[in-house]
Formats: structure tokens, sequence, C-alpha cells
């Protein structure tokens, strides 16, 4: 005979203790089935290559600061720390004209690049036949996540090109960086890469990004 | 929106208390979980968590009964990745329940998308519960948002939070009901591997029959990765 009842729920009528002795011999079985899972199980190692934290705007150089604040006026901005194996770096991340924006200093407050989120459909047309024939080679199936402007240049060449007071390319280096979610001839999962394409829509470099193990977040 | 935003929310407490005399219980859920990896493709999840009831009503049977746990349960997921952040799983738990022995398989996908500082995970999950002979069936949807507490990501020996909303509709062969739970937690990520969390996790049973338990758990929860 079925009966009816809820998953979950507690039936207080039916309450009946197992006494301290039954709790402790089905705690003892679970520890135990842990522990050989444990003993079982191969052992993968993730390096994380890179560590961003926040910092308060008086902790970045007086330098990036005034670059910020002369080329983005009037902008809310938050300042982030960031380590690498390469050292440490200062970034600006704000919102500028409906874009994200990153700005990239070192620790004396020598800009190093910034970085524009952009649509990719938005790239120009011997640039995207660049990239989309790379992918196609390149992975079976693919989707792009996230196009990223990249400009490098002296600083009154950059602030410039923000404040679309100039468009001297030649002063300017443009690249893009691209994160694909890509699935290559042999893998048997999708990966995500980090593309770094030129001006001409050649690849510079591709790296594999590594992430954050999500166990506490879907069980 | 915003309106709209507090409307929902006085409409969903009002019928969680317009319901005449519910039934309620506090207690601590302490929770071990492990991931095993292997290879790129599967991960094995256990999960070992019990339940120690503190005080119950309108009865407070468990003033009666002293320390114990109520409920415990152990659990095994098998996920089979698509990419890092997308996966399907099959899974088992094992519950004893004051006494019974209940049995629950469960189908899953989840995913997982990153917004600025944020992730948000997305988790649909089936289950079929046998329960000395009763049979039910549960559609779970859980939306749960990830948020560090410095930086755009979480790095090692910082803390961060999260949070859980979860929509369970439950059927018998009979009945239909819903459970809602919503879960904050304050999270301490130890190192790339393990993380320590602890928050409050509240429940609402039988939403649907004039009989709606509410529920407030203080969860506490150990995750390693291997």
């Amino acid at each position: 005979m079925i009966k009816l009842k809820f998953a979950g729920r507690i039936d207080q009528k039916k309450i009946v203790s197992l006494g301290p002795k039954g709790t402790k011999c089905y705690l003892f079985l679970g520890l135990l089935l842990l522990i050989l899972s444990l003993s079982t199980s191969r052992l993968y190692a993730q390096k994380k290559m890179e560590r961003e934290y926040g910092i308060k705007a008086s902790a970045a150089p007086e330098r990036a600061r005034a670059f910020v604040h002369k080329t983005y006026m009037r902008t809310k901005v938050k300042w982030y720390r960031e380590e690498s194996l390469n050292g440490f770096t200062i970034e600006a991340k704000l919102k500028w004209e409906g874009k994200k924006h990153s700005i990239e200093f070192d620790t004396l407050g020598k800009l190093q690049d910034i970085e524009i989120t952009v649509q990719y459909q938005m790239l120009n047309d011997v640039i995207k036949r660049g990239v989309d024939n790379y992918l196609s080679n390149t992975f079976q199936t693919y989707k792009i996540n996230k196009t990223q402007l990249q400009l490098t240049g002296n600083e009154s060449a950059l602030q410039a090109a923000i404040l679309n007071k100039t468009n001297n390319s030649s002063m300017v280096h443009e690249k893009y960086e691209l994160v694909v979610e890509g699935k290559r001839e042999g893998d048997k999962i999708k990966t995500f890469y980090e593309i770094l394409i030129d001006e001409h829509g050649k690849v510079v470099h591709q790296l594999k990004i590594v992430e954050r193990r999500v166990n506490h977040l879907i069980f | 929106m915003k309106r709209t935003y507090l409307f929902t929310l006085v409409l969903l407490f009002s019928l969680l208390f317009s319901f005449g005399q519910d039934r309620y219980q506090f207690g601590v859920i302490p929770q071990i979980n492990n991931g095993f990896a292997f290879g790129d493709e599967y991960e094995l999840n256990s999960k070992l968590e019990v339940r120690q009831l503190l005080k119950d009503g309108p009865e407070n049977i468990a003033a009666g009964k002293g320390f114990h746990f109520e409920r415990t349960d152990i659990e095994t997921v098998l996920n089979r990745k698509l990419s890092p952040l997308d996966g399907i799983a099959v899974g088992y738990l094992f519950r004893v329940e004051e006494g019974q022995i209940i049995h629950r398989f469960i189908q899953q996908y989840s995913f997982i998308r990153k917004k600025g500082g944020f992730r948000l995970a997305h988790r649909f999950r089936t289950d079929q519960t046998l329960d000395d002979g009763d049979f039910s069936f549960r559609f779970r949807y859980r939306f749960g948002i990830e948020k560090p507490l410095a930086g755009l990501e979480i790095d090692p020996k910082e803390f961060y939070l999260k949070f859980n909303n979860e929509y369970l509709p439950t059927y018998s062969e009979r009945s239909f009901d819903i459970e809602i739970r919503a879960l904050a937690s304050l999270g301490y990520n130890l190192s790339d591997k393990m993380k320590f969390e602890t928050g409050l996790d509240y429940r609402a049973e039988d939403i649907v029959s004039k009989d709606t338990e509410h529920q407030c758990w203080l969860n506490i929860g150990w995750f390693h990765s291997f």
C-alpha cells in the first residue's frame, strides 16, 4: 500500500528517538564512507597565477590617480592591487560612456595599458575575419564570451584617444583580448581561453584559464 | 521596479503567515562536503549532513528528547562536467531520520555565469524519494550568488558572501505542495581547495496546504576539493 508523504517533511507524531547508540552508529558509518572516499581519490593541484584585492584610492600612486582624474572626470573609480608572478600592478576600474574601462599602472603609477570592454561585432571586418578563421580552425565548437580592446601608448596619446580628441593611430597601439569558451578536437569538456589578437587579426598568444572550484555553489 | 519587489515580498510574507498556527523548527545543520576530481571530466561530490533540532513548535517535542541528531544525510553525486562551470549529475542520498531509512535519487543540471565580481549559479534538480513505501517527486530550482568581500575574485584567505534561493515543488500521488528556501552565508576561503561557511537557512515547507512549517537553521559547512 502506498502512503502519501511530502519529501523532507517531519511528521512530528512519528518522532521516535534512536537513542545515543543508534545515532553514533550512523555517524560512524558516514565518517567511514568519507574516509574511504578520501583514500581512493586522485589528487589534482591548481595553481592560481594572479591575485587581486581592493584598495583605497589613497593607497594608489599619486601619478595614477592624477591620470584617472584628468582623463575620466567625475567618474566613480574602484582601485585594485594585483599580484602576479611578474610582480605587482595597480588597476583602476570604472565605467565611461557606458563601457567598462580597466586602467593598469605599475607600482610607481606609470600607465601600462587601458582595457575597454566592447562588443565583438563592433570590431572591424579584417580583425573579425582573422579571429573567426583562427577560432574555427582551432576549436570544434566555440563561443566568444568577452571582448576587450587593449590600448597601449604614451599617456597623452591614450588620454586623447579616450577623450576622442585625436585619432592618431600611430601613437596608440590596439590589441584585442578575447575570452573564448571552446572545445578542441580530443577535448572532453569545453575550456575557457584568453586569446590576445593584434590589430591585423593575428593571434599573439593563447592562455588556458583555470576556473576556481564551484562545489560550494552547486552542492 | 522597487515597488514591484516590495509588493512581491509583502505578498510572499502575507501568504506565509496567513495560515493560522503554523509549525516551526529551529536548529543547527553542520555539513562536510568533499569534491573529488577524476580528470577534467568527472567529479564526485560527497556530503555528510546532520540536523540538530533545538526547538520546535507548537508541541516542542525536541525539548523532551535532549541532544540528538534528528536527521543524518549521506549524499554522493557524480558530476559530468560540460565545462569547468557547467555540468550534469546523478546522485543518491541515504537518510536516517528518527530511526527511518529514506532513499533519494537525484538528477541535476547546473551552470554558473560570471557577472563582474559576482558568480551566479543556477541549479535544476529533480529527485525521487522512497520513504517506507511512500513516493514523492520534486523539481527543484536554486539560484545562488557569490560575492567576494575583497576584490573581484575570491582569493585564498578572503571572506565572501553567498546567497541561495530555492523553490521545491513536491508531487506525491494525490497531493502537491511547495517549499521555499533562502540562505545567507558568510564564507571564508582558506585556500583554493578549502572553504568554511556559516549562515542562516530559512525554509518554509508545505506552503500550499494549511499546515505550513517555518524552519530556521544555523548552517555550518566545510567544503573541500581534491
